[in-house]
């Protein structure tokens, strides 16, 4: 029982980003930080994913501006000219 | 001034696209968008003008696309679909004896040069893999990321228990990462 309880701490990646990915949004119970602390001490492979998180996230938050300036999906010229007539009315 | 006329050429498409995003059909987002311009329209009256009138029209189209949702149960029984996936979904990125990550999976270094945001096939990479995404987890990414709604209102506003709404963010995250690795970053 207790090794396992070890091994939940030392090596459980998805528990770690999982909490990577809460800990940018709200501050993590002590618990939480102490377990993410550990784990990231050791595993290099969830530190990247830390920094690549991050990273993803300043991408992600330019989506609805890059929407507006270049809209990826265009309206049918059809919709369009019936939407045109629908609103002159 | 107030220039309605101007609207459908000017957001037209911005709003189609908002539409396609969150819904990912071409008819559904046709049907949103004539019934945000039309009900925009009627309700011109009400609408005091001014820098607003984005703003004003993505709300009515925010939500049609919450009673589209609702309608048509996307974001129902989100419990029972993040439990019954659970292990197909994780075995996918962590070895389920070790706990670590499964070879192949956040083991590259990502190979940029330049700021990709900066780059429009950046961007049409990035909406192919929302579109790849299960609907039940693109509402709630799309809400956090796109519409930078918090986690407390996305949850009221979908039903979601707190730690349900950080599994879906865990798992759109997980997917989007894999989907920009294998078509941008470590291609």
């Amino acid at each position: 029982m207790k090794m396992r309880g070890v091994k939940q701490l030392f090596s459980n990646c998805k528990e770690a980003t999982l909490l990577t990915v809460k800990s940018e949004e709200v501050k993590l119970s002590f618990p939480e930080r102490v377990q993410l602390g550990i784990h990231l001490l050791y595993c290099s492979t969830c530190r990247r994913f830390k920094k690549e998180s991050e990273k993803l996230n300043v991408y992600f938050l330019q989506l609805h501006e890059h929407l507006l300036k270049e809209p990826p999906y265009r309206m049918s010229e059809q919709l369009k000219a019936t939407l045109q007539s629908r609103l002159k009315k | 001034m107030l220039n309605p006329e101007k609207w459908l050429e000017k957001y037209g498409d911005y709003l189609y696209s908002l539409a396609m995003l969150k819904t990912g059909k071409k008819e559904v987002s046709e049907d949103l968008v004539q019934d945000t311009f039309v009900s925009a329209f009627g309700a011109i009256d009400s609408f005091r003008g001014g820098s607003a009138e984005k703003t004003w029209l993505v709300s009515i189209l925010q939500n049609k696309i919450t009673d589209y949702y609702r309608k048509k149960d996307v974001l129902k029984d989100s419990d029972d679909y993040l439990q019954q996936t659970d292990t197909t979904f994780y075995s996918n990125f962590f070895d389920t004896e070790s706990g670590h990550w499964n070879t192949g999976y956040a083991s590259n270094e990502w190979l940029v040069t330049d700021n990709p945001s900066e780059q429009k096939e950046f961007y049409t990479v990035l909406h192919k893999c929302i579109e790849k995404m299960p609907a039940k987890l693109s509402g709630v990414f799309l809400s956090k990321f796109m519409d930078e709604n918090t986690s407390e209102n996305i949850c009221k506003e979908m039903n979601l228990s707190p730690s349900n709404y950080w599994v879906i963010i865990h798992r759109a995250k997980l997917l989007m990462k894999n989907c920009l690795e294998l078509n941008w970053f470590i291609k």
